[in-house]
C-alpha cells in the first residue's frame, strides 16, 4: 500500500536523523454536506484533507509536527520541526515509549458503502423530501433548518517498535431543527441522528421528534422555585457528562483539576449505576479497532455499582503512573494526543419502562435540552445551566413546557442519587443511555 | 504566485458557469505552549497554507477547501462544486443575492513589532515555565497551575470575480492562565484570558506579576465559596460578564445570516425600543490593538464600527453581502471565516455596552439583597426564543448595599429582552477581554466586554433555596 509504504519510510528517515522513537499517524477523510436553512436548500461544502502527525523520542523528549503536505520536501521539514519541537521540551520525566505491536480486534460496521458512495445529489433529494413531509405539518411551524453530512475517513498509525495499524470508517449525520411562531412567540427544538450507515439515518423521525417538541411548547408554564424530581432525556445526559469525560481524563486527574482524583475503588455515584466504555460495539459511532496512537481497543466498566473502576488513559498519562494504556488516545492530525471515551453505555440495576418511570413522578419536571453545560466547572464538577427545553410531567405525560428557569446541581452529588431508569436505551451520538430519574434544584 | 492561482480559479469558476467567485488563501502560523504545574503539557507549532473557495451558482452557494495548491485538484473540485452549487440552486426558489459593493485592491498588513516567528520558542516555553512557578509559589493551596500561551500570524487574500483583492495580516497574542486552589476538601477554580491583536511587544507591556497574583487570589477566594441562592435577585454583572451576556444574549440575535434565516428574536424589531434606555450597544472592529480587530473581513469588504442599539433602540444588524442584499441593509463587514477550511459566516468582532455614568460603589450600595456575578466561562443563546444562560466565575453576596460573601458556581438565565428592560445603572468603569466565538462549527477571536451592569429581578440559579 502506498501509504503504509510512505509512513515506513518516514519512520527511516526520522530515526537516521537520530530519533530513538518514531510514530507517524496519518489520516484522509473527505466530507460533504448539505443543508436546509428556513425551508430552502441554502449550502454544500466539499472537504477533503490528508496529512501525517510525526512524533518522535530524541534526547528523551517528545516533539511532535505535521503536514498536509506529503512531498518529500515537505515530510523532511516536518520531521525536523518535530525534532526541534522534541529539543525545545527537552527530557520528558514520564514518557517512554510509543504503542508496542498488538493485536487488534474485528469490530462490525465501521464502514459503509451507503454513506461513502452517497452524492451531494442524494443527500440533498432527501432533505427536500423531509421537508416537503412536514413543511405543512401546522401552520405555527415557520422555518424548517436541516443539515445533513457524510464523511469518509482512513486512519494509519505506524511506529519504529514495529506498530503498522490501519482502519476505515464512515459516518452520516442528520439534524433538524424546528421554528413555530404563534402571536409573535417563537419556540423551537432540535433533534438529530449519528450512523456509520447513511441509510439507517430515519430522518423523518428526526425531523417529526423536531417539529412536534417544537410546537409542544407553545402551551408554557412558569416555574417556581424548588428542589424537584426531574426526568432527564438522554439529550441532556449527553449534555451534562461532559463534565464526567473531563474529570475522568487521566491528564485532568494527574494535573488535580478533576473532582474524581484519588477516588478510585472508591463509590462516587448511586450504587445502581454501571457506567461502560465500549469501543467494540457493533457500529458504535464512537467505536474502533485501536486508538490514536495504535493502541488496541477493549471494553471497559468506568464506574461499576457506583464505584470508580479507572480513569481513561493515553500513553503519555499511562506511563506518568507506571500503567498499561486504557486506549483512550484521541487523535487529529494537528495537535499532540488528547483523550476521549469511546461509546459510553448507562446501565441501571433496576430499569423500568418509561410510562412506568413518568408515572412514578406525581409533580416534577422532564428536561428534554439544557444550554450551557460546558459552562460547567469541570473541576469541582458545579453545574447551573438553563433548561433549553422542559415540560411538567403530568398524569405519567408531559403537560404544557416550562418557561424559562434554570436548573443546578453538583454532578456527583446529582448521580448519587438516581431514583430510578428506564429500560428503553436510546443512542445519542456515542453515548446509548435510557431515561434517568434525580432530584434538581430548579429556580424559576 | 498564490495571487494569480486565486485569480486563475475565479476565471475557471466563471467559465464553468458560476455567476460568482470568492477565492480566498490563507498562511497561518501559530504557536500553543501549554506549561501544567511546571511540566510541558504540549507545543504545538502550527505553519499552514491552503484555499477555501466559495462558488454562486443557479442563486446557491457552495463551498470547499483544500490545502494542496495543485491545480489539477482544485480544478476537479471546482468542478464538482459548482455542479453541486447548480443542483441546489433548482430546489431554491429564494436566490442568492449580493449586496453590491464598491471592489478593492488593498493591503492591509498590521506587521507587529515583535512576530510570533521571530520569537524563539525556547522563550515562549520559558516565560511559561517562569509564570507557573511563581504561581505556585504565590500560595501553597494552588494543587494546579496551567498556564497557555498562544500565538497567531494569519495572512489572507481575498479574491473575488466582482473584483475585490484584498490582502490581510493579523497578528495575536493571548496569554491564559489557570489555577485550582485545594483546601480540606474543597476546591476553587479561576481562569483569565489577556490579548491582543499585536505580536509579543504585548506580553512585554503586560504586568504579568500582577496577572499572576490575580488568578491566584480568585481561585483562592472561590474556596470558601458557599452555595448561591436560587430565585429572581437583583444582580450586579462586571464588566467581564456583562461582555459575555451581551455577546451571547444580544449578539448573536444580532447577526444578519440568523435573522435572514428567521431564526432572531429581533428580526422584525428594526427601530423598536428593545431595552432601557441606558442601554448601548456596539461591534467594533475597528478598535485598536484589540483582540477581535481586523480592517476587511473575509468577503474584502471594509469592516465598520456598528452602533447595534442606541439608548435602547434597535439600530442594525451585523451583515454580510448576502444578509444585506436580503435584508436590505448596509453591508458593514460582518463576514468571518475561522480559516480557509470554512466559508465566512456573520460574526461579531468586539462587542460591548458603553459605559454610564455610575461609580461602582454607588451601584451596590442601594442593593438590599443581591448577587455581584463576575467573570465567566462562557454561555449559550437559543437566538430563537431569545434564552440565554451564561456562567459566572465568580459571585458575591450583596447584602444592605454591601458585599459580603463569596458565592459557588452561579449561573444567570433569562429572556434577552426582558433582561435588558431591567437595566437600572451603567457603571464608568469600562473593559474589554479576549474571548473565541463558537458558531456554525467555526471558531472566531472576538473581544466582549461593557461596564458595571445593575439589573433587576433576574432569574439567579444556585443550588440553595
Amino acid at each position: 500500500m502506498f501509504m503504509l509504504d510512505l509512513l515506513n519510510k518516514i519512520v527511516k528517515i526520522a530515526e537516521k536523523k537520530g530519533a530513538s522513537q518514531v510514530e507517524v499517524f496519518a489520516a484522509s477523510s473527505t466530507r460533504k454536506s448539505a443543508n436546509i436553512e428556513k425551508n430552502e436548500p441554502k449550502y454544500s461544502v466539499l472537504s477533503r484533507e490528508q496529512g501525517v502527525n510525526i512524533r518522535v523520542i530524541y534526547g528523551g523528549g517528545i516533539g511532535s509536527a505535521y503536514t498536509l503536505r506529503l512531498d518529500e520536501k515537505s515530510i523532511e521539514k516536518t520531521i525536523e520541526k518535530a525534532i526541534s519541537i522534541a529539543k525545545v521540551r527537552g527530557k520528558d520525566p514520564y514518557f517512554k515509549s510509543f504503542a508496542s505491536p498488538q493485536k487488534y480486534p474485528e469490530v462490525e460496521g465501521l464502514f459503509s458503502k451507503n454513506t461513502a458512495e452517497v452524492t451531494v445529489d442524494d443527500m440533498l433529494k432527501d432533505l427536500i423530501e423531509v421537508r416537503d413531509m412536514y413543511i405543512k405539518y401546522d401552520p405555527r411551524l415557520s422555518s424548517l433548518d436541516f443539515y445533513s453530512s457524510v464523511s469518509v475517513r482512513e486512519t494509519y498509525i505506524v511506529n519504529s517498535l514495529g506498530v503498522e495499524a490501519y482502519g476505515r470508517s464512515t459516518s452520516a449525520y442528520f439534524a433538524a431543527e424546528a421554528i413555530c411562531e404563534e402571536k409573535g412567540i417563537m419556540f423551537s427544538s432540535y433533534d438529530y441522528q449519528v450512523e456509520r450507515d447513511y441509510k439507517k439515518i430515519n430522518m423523518s423521525k428526526v425531523a417529526k421528534n423536531a417539529v412536534e417538541f417544537a410546537l409542544r411548547q407553545a402551551r408554557g408554564v412558569k416555574a417556581e422555585t424548588e428542589k424537584l424530581p426531574v426526568v432527564l432525556d438522554p439529550l441532556a445526559i449527553g449534555s451534562l457528562f461532559f463534565i464526567l469525560f473531563y474529570a475522568i481524563s487521566a491528564n485532568n486527574v494527574q494535573e488535580k483539576r478533576s473532582f474524581l482524583a484519588g477516588k478510585i475503588g472508591e463509590k462516587v455515584f448511586d450504587e445502581k449505576l454501571t457506567i461502560i466504555d465500549d469501543p467494540l460495539l457493533p457500529e458504535g459511532n464512537a467505536s474502533r479497532k485501536f486508538d490514536g496512537e495504535g493502541v488496541a481497543s477493549r471494553k471497559l466498566a468506568l464506574i461499576e455499582n457506583g464505584v470508580l473502576k479507572t480513569y481513561l488513559y493515553n500513553l503519555y498519562t499511562a506511563q506518568r503512573e507506571g500503567r498499561e494504556s486504557t486506549g483512550h488516545a484521541s487523535r487529529g492530525l494537528r495537535g499532540e494526543p488528547g483523550i476521549s471515551p469511546s461509546n459510553i453505555i448507562v446501565q441501571l440495576a433496576e430499569e423500568k419502562k418509561l410510562e412506568e418511570l413518568l408515572a412514578e413522578v406525581t409533580k416534577g419536571i422532564y428536561v428534554r435540552t439544557v444550554i450551557g453545560a460546558h459552562t460547567a466547572n469541570t473541576v469541582t464538577g458545579d453545574f447551573s445551566v438553563a433548561l433549553g427545553e422542559a415540560y411538567l410531567i403530568e398524569k405519567s405525560e408531559l403537560g404544557p413546557a416550562v418557561k424559562q428557569a434554570m436548573v443546578s446541581g453538583n454532578f456527583a452529588e446529582v448521580f448519587s442519587n438516581i431514583i430510578a431508569a428506564s429500560k428503553e436505551k436510546v443512542k445519542k451520538g456515542s453515548l446509548l443511555t435510557g431515561h434517568l430519574l434525580v432530584e434538581l434544584m430548579i429556580s424559576g | 504566485m498564490v495571487e494569480d492561482l486565486l485569480e486563475k480559479i475565479v476565471e475557471e469558476g466563471l467559465k464553468l458557469g458560476a455567476e460568482f467567485v470568492e477565492a480566498r488563501y490563507q498562511d497561518l502560523y501559530s504557536t500553543s505552549v501549554i506549561v501544567s504545574n511546571e511540566r510541558i503539557e504540549s507545543i504545538v507549532v502550527r505553519k499552514e497554507e491552503g484555499i477555501g473557495v466559495r462558488v454562486l451558482a443557479n442563486g446557491a452557494f457552495a463551498f470547499f477547501s483544500s490545502a494542496t495548491l495543485e491545480w489539477d485538484k482544485i480544478k476537479d473540485i471546482l468542478e464538482e462544486s459548482i455542479r453541486s452549487a447548480k443542483v441546489t440552486g433548482e430546489y431554491k426558489k429564494d436566490k442568492v443575492e449580493l449586496a453590491e459593493v464598491e471592489s478593492v485592491k488593498v493591503e492591509a498588513l498590521k506587521k507587529p513589532l515583535k512576530s510570533p516567528i521571530d520569537v524563539e520558542l525556547e522563550y515562549k516555553r520559558d516565560l511559561c515555565m517562569k509564570i507557573c512557578k511563581r504561581m505556585r509559589e504565590l500560595d501553597k493551596r494552588i494543587v494546579n497551575a496551567t498556564v497557555a500561551l498562544r500565538d497567531y500570524l494569519d495572512y489572507r487574500i481575498t479574491c473575488t470575480s466582482d473584483g475585490f483583492l484584498v490582502k490581510t495580516l493579523i497578528p495575536r497574542t493571548v496569554l491564559s492562565l489557570s489555577a485550582v486552589a485545594f483546601e480540606a476538601g474543597k476546591l476553587g477554580s479561576y481562569r483569565r484570558g489577556e490579548g491582543a491583536s499585536l505580536g509579543y511587544e504585548y506580553i512585554d507591556k503586560l504586568d504579568l506579576e500582577k496577572f499572576a497574583k490575580t488568578v491566584v487570589e480568585k481561585a483562592v477566594t472561590m474556596l470558601s465559596a458557599e452555595p448561591a441562592p436560587s430565585g429572581r435577585f437583583t444582580v450586579i454583572t462586571d464588566p467581564d460578564l456583562t461582555g459575555v451576556f451581551i455577546h451571547e444574549a444580544f449578539g448573536h440575535a444580532c447577526e444578519g445570516d440568523t435573522v435572514l434565516a428567521g431564526g432572531s428574536i429581533l428580526k422584525d424589531k428594526l427601530g423598536e425600543k428593545i431595552g432601557s434606555e441606558l442601554v448601548t450597544v456596539y461591534d467594533d472592529p475597528t478598535l485598536k490593538d484589540s483582540w477581535g480587530y481586523f480592517e476587511y473581513d473575509d468577503e474584502g469588504v471594509k469592516a465598520k464600527k456598528k452602533i447595534l442599539v442606541d439608548k435602547g433602540v434597535l439600530m442594525s444588524f451585523i451583515t454580510n453581502r448576502e444578509a444585506a442584499a436580503k435584508l436590505n441593509l448596509e453591508p458593514n463587514g460582518g463576514a468571518r471565516a475561522q480559516d480557509y477550511m470554512h466559508p465566512p459566516i456573520v460574526r461579531m468582532s468586539n462587542t460591548y455596552i458603553a459605559p454610564g455614568d455610575w461609580s461602582f460603589e454607588e451601584m451596590v450600595s442601594e442593593v438590599k439583597y443581591g448577587v455581584l456575578l463576575c467573570g465567566s466561562r462562557g454561555g449559550q443563546v437559543n437566538t430563537a426564543k431569545g434564552t440565554f444562560q451564561f456562567n459566572a466565575q465568580e459571585a458575591y453576596l450583596i447584602e444592605k448595599g454591601e458585599i459580603t460573601k463569596p458565592l459557588k458556581d452561579v449561573s444567570l438565565s433569562g429572556f434577552t429582552l426582558e433582561v435588558l428592560s431591567k437595566v437600572d445603572a451603567v457603571s464608568k468603569d469600562f473593559s474589554i477581554r479576549p474571548g473565541t466565538c463558537g458558531k456554525g462549527g467555526q471558531g472566531v477571536p472576538a473581544g466582549t466586554g461593557g461596564p458595571y451592569l445593575r439589573i433587576h429581578d433576574i432569574v439567579v440559579g444556585g443550588r440553595k433555596r
